[in-house]
């Protein structure tokens, strides 16, 4: 990761009060402030968009992930020269959109199957998305293929493979990163602010013991500034889980400024509808059992421990499995997410270019600041499919399996069957079953159906 | 070559797909090895070893997911193999990040550049051939023709586009390919067209083709049967045009009304289109690349052919095609009513059952199949008010 994060108050403080005779104070007073203000207006606007729904929330990922695209491609842009000729930039933007469109249109099909499957125009477009996908990609392949120019081959070609690898490392892995706001808020805050929080202590303890270097790819990076931090980011994610009870032991002006946040269903439950905010969310029914504190039995030696110690009588001890997800989040975070950066410096170094591009003023391009984050949020949305999330049937799954699973025949029975159950129950009215289900069935489509049943 | 594909074919599944799999790790490392030519890319210590390991994750990850896909019932009630399926892909993502991660701290200052083109390098190979090549080994479990009609589809197209351009050949098609011809591909064509509905038409008959794998160790001598069969293999009559008939009469005399085809021969001439127009644009991004890193064949394993990826380059981008048509066109994913009646009326809450009625009612509207104007909203309205009192 590139030696600047976004909350670097701290070292700014210090590099500013270190007392330089030259002229250059000016500057560095003048950079200190313009970070400042940047950091505080970053933070402000994520706080922002993050209380104002979840579409917001995939809007802003979407449109970070543009701009770490557009940075990523232009480091393997052609001279100004060949530009004309090699239609590189269009074929970028091209495979970024049906790529997106690909993406997007899985998740959209996944999580709202209750509308799209039910509208007549939408239906077609879901059922062949893949192969609908599958056909733009190979156009784009064809096209490359036939504008491929003599002599220039290999340059094309690697930037073919150039824009792949952005295609993979950055637009599948942010979409990740929008399939875990979908689930949930809390599941793309706790990943971003885990790799924050560690980047942060890395740098705090970096100052304060910093002795042995890390890693040859970033100097400044040192061992005890990493496992301080892993220690930090360790403390901080055990703590996370319980912030809700936290907050009444506090009145704090910033946990008062957090509290907006943690109106906990509003993080915590999946999206069913894409306009919900923080000022009109809905409770979902069933929460994952995750987020429920439960009473854990001490070993007994742990209490007697404590008894020593302090005289109380502690047996028990109220804990939510999220505590532990989150301390697990914590070591991929402090441990292997940072990899990400260290690649990204890597790359930096190979192409000699000091930052990514010049978005933010003070910190470099989005790159520079988003690189960690990426594989975290892959890894986020790994851990919580594989281990969090509870795989229930929905109405849109069942109506995917109806729709798509059950020839037309099959469907009208099933509908018969569905209102004869109600009807059975006493919560629909007997007439239903001569005026709707079969008996309904429009005159284009009576030939086609034996009705005798 | 010819003779050994059919002898593999018809020993069963499981040696067809070994053999597609020998194929990938093949034409894998003859891809590779470019990657190590000159004098500084050879240099670059476990690259070769890192390759491999990519190779090896990337196959266990995709293989585990059809595993789990196609033997379910054998995989979650084993008690060993449940829990490596349950969390399959958490596996396959953490192996990956390891490989991530050694690579990133192999780097070497100085070498940056030449390692990430490396790293570039193999995952484009993971990419294109082993990530294609596994959905070929999907299209072999759906049932042997959806791997054996696009793989003859491709190599008819290739020994007609030789024979018309031998022939007919004059006008240049391509600047990468200067060997082929307009004529030779128009003639590749419709010799492909042709021939794959013959083709078609004749492996449907086999059971042991068109049946999906439900026993690996099957063989063509196995006496492999299914029922019921995908519907694109039943021959319906056709009504023929009036035209059609008027101009047969004339031709022959014969009075034909009706003609017997089954969807799949439908199938086999848009995939024959697909073969001739645009898997040679396969073949044609390997010769760039050939062009590109000033090599005359990827390897020499085949005398007087080259290498297996000069042979194989385009049978990758039609077997991906082949299994993008075929789940999204052919496949049938069949459940029984009673199945899913049981399953709502178990799972869900009234409200949600209500919920399902209304949406199923509305597609069924949208489609056209029933009438829209139907339930009084008032009746609806009651059943709402009786399941909120509940």
């Amino acid at each position: 990761m590139a030696s600047q994060t976004l909350t670097e108050l701290t070292e700014e403080k210090s590099s500013a009060v270190v007392p330089t005779i030259d002229a250059g104070q000016n500057k560095k007073w003048q950079t200190f402030w313009l970070r400042t203000v940047t950091t505080f207006m970053m933070i402000g606007g994520f706080f922002a968009v993050l209380a104002s729904g979840h579409v917001w929330v995939v809007l802003m990922v979407m449109a970070m992930q543009t701009m770490i695209y557009k940075e990523v491609i232009h480091i393997a842009e052609p001279t100004a020269k060949e530009r004309q000729l090699l239609w590189f930039k269009t074929m970028s933007w091209y495979f970024l959109v049906i790529t997106t469109y690909f993406l997007y249109g899985e998740t959209i099909i996944d999580y709202f199957q209750h509308i799209v499957l039910v509208d007549a125009f939408l239906l077609p477009l879901a059922t062949h998305h893949r192969f609908i996908s599958f056909m733009l990609y190979v156009t784009g392949f064809v096209l490359f293929v036939l504008n491929l120019k003599k002599g220039l081959y290999k340059q094309q070609l690697a930037q073919f493979g150039w824009m792949h690898m952005a295609l993979l490392l950055i637009v599948c892995q942010s979409h990740y990163i929008v399939k875990n706001t979908l689930e949930g808020l809390i599941w793309f805050v706790l990943p971003s602010s885990l790799v924050i929080c560690n980047d942060v202590f890395a740098y705090i303890c970096g100052t304060f013991w910093g002795k042995t270097p890390l890693i040859h790819l970033s100097p400044k990076k040192t061992v005890e500034g990493f496992l301080g931090a892993w220690l930090c980011t360790l403390m901080f994610a055990f703590l996370v889980g319980r912030l809700s009870p936290l907050l009444h032991l506090t009145n704090s002006l910033l946990f008062q400024w957090v509290s907006l946040l943690m109106q906990w269903d509003y993080m915590i439950c999946p999206v069913k509808d894409l306009a919900t905010s923080s000022w009109n969310y809905s409770h979902c029914e069933s929460k994952n059992p995750v987020f429920v504190t439960a009473p854990w039995q001490l070993p007994t030696t742990l209490s007697s421990l404590l008894n020593h110690m302090t005289g109380c009588d502690v047996t028990q001890i109220w804990l939510a499995p999220i505590q532990f997800h989150a301390v697990i989040m914590a070591c991929f975070a402090s441990l292997i997410a940072p990899f990400g950066g260290f690649f990204a410096s890597a790359v930096k170094r190979a192409f000699k270019i000091k930052d990514f591009g010049d978005s933010i003023p003070g910190h470099g391009g989005m790159t520079d600041r988003m690189d960690c984050q990426l594989m975290m949020g892959l890894f986020a949305y790994m851990y919580l499919h594989s281990f969090i999330k509870i795989h229930d049937l929905s109405t849109g799954s069942i109506l995917n399996v109806i729709i798509h699973r059950i020839p037309l025949q099959g469907q009208l029975e099933l509908l018969e069957h569905l209102l004869t159950y109600f009807v059975n129950q006493e919560i629909l009215h007997p007439l239903v079953l001569e005026q709707c289900g079969v008996s309904a069935l429009t005159d284009t489509a009576k030939p086609f159906f034996d009705t005798t049943q | 070559m010819i003779g050994a594909f059919f002898l593999v074919l018809a020993s069963g599944y499981i040696w067809s797909i070994v053999g597609v799999l020998s194929i990938t790790v093949l034409v894998y490392n003859e891809v590779i090895k470019i990657s190590c030519h000159s004098e500084k890319e050879s240099t670059i210590r476990w690259f070769k070893t890192m390759s491999w390991y990519f190779l090896i994750t990337t196959e266990y990850f995709l293989y585990g997911e059809s595993i789990i896909y196609y033997f379910q019932e054998i995989i979650m009630v084993d008690a060993f193999l449940q829990p490596f399926a349950t969390h399959h892909r958490f596996i396959s993502f953490m192996l990956y990040v390891m490989g991530f991660v050694f690579f990133v701290m192999n780097l070497r200052s100085g070498q940056y550049r030449t390692q990430m083109a490396q790293f570039g390098w193999t995952h484009m190979a993971l990419f294109l051939i082993v990530v294609q090549s596994h959905f070929i080994v999907d299209n072999i479990l759906e049932g042997l023709i959806w791997f054996v009609l696009p793989a003859a589809l491709v190599v008819l197209n290739d020994v007609f586009a030789y024979l018309c351009g031998f022939f007919f050949g004059r006008t240049p098609l391509i600047q990468l390919s200067p060997k082929k011809t307009v004529e030779g591909f128009v003639g590749a064509m419709l010799c492909t067209v042709l021939l794959g509905f013959g083709a078609a038409s004749f492996l449907m008959q086999f059971d042991y083709m068109i049946c999906p794998v439900q026993d690996l160790a099957a063989s063509a001598w196995s006496g492999v049967s299914c029922e019921p069969k995908n519907p694109v293999f039943r021959s319906v009559p056709w009504l023929l045009p009036a035209v059609v008939q008027y101009a047969i009469k004339f031709v022959s005399g014969y009075d034909v009304e009706h003609v017997w085809m089954a969807p799949v021969q439908l199938h086999a001439i848009s995939m024959a289109c697909f073969a001739s127009l645009i898997a040679p644009f396969g073949g044609f991004f390997a010769s760039a690349v050939k062009r590109a890193f000033k090599i005359k064949d990827f390897g020499d394993s085949i005398p007087g052919h080259g290498g297996l990826t000069d042979r194989m380059d385009c049978q990758f981008l039609m077997g991906f095609f082949a299994h993008v048509y075929y789940t999204s066109f052919i496949k049938q994913y069949n459940m029984s009513v009673g199945t899913v009646l049981t399953l709502i009326i178990n799972n869900f809450t009234a409200k949600q059952k209500l919920e399902l009625l209304e949406l199923l009612q509305t597609y069924l509207i949208n489609q056209s199949i029933l009438e829209s104007e139907q339930v009084p909203q008032s009746l609806l309205e009651k059943a709402q008010m009786l399941i909120s009192r509940m």
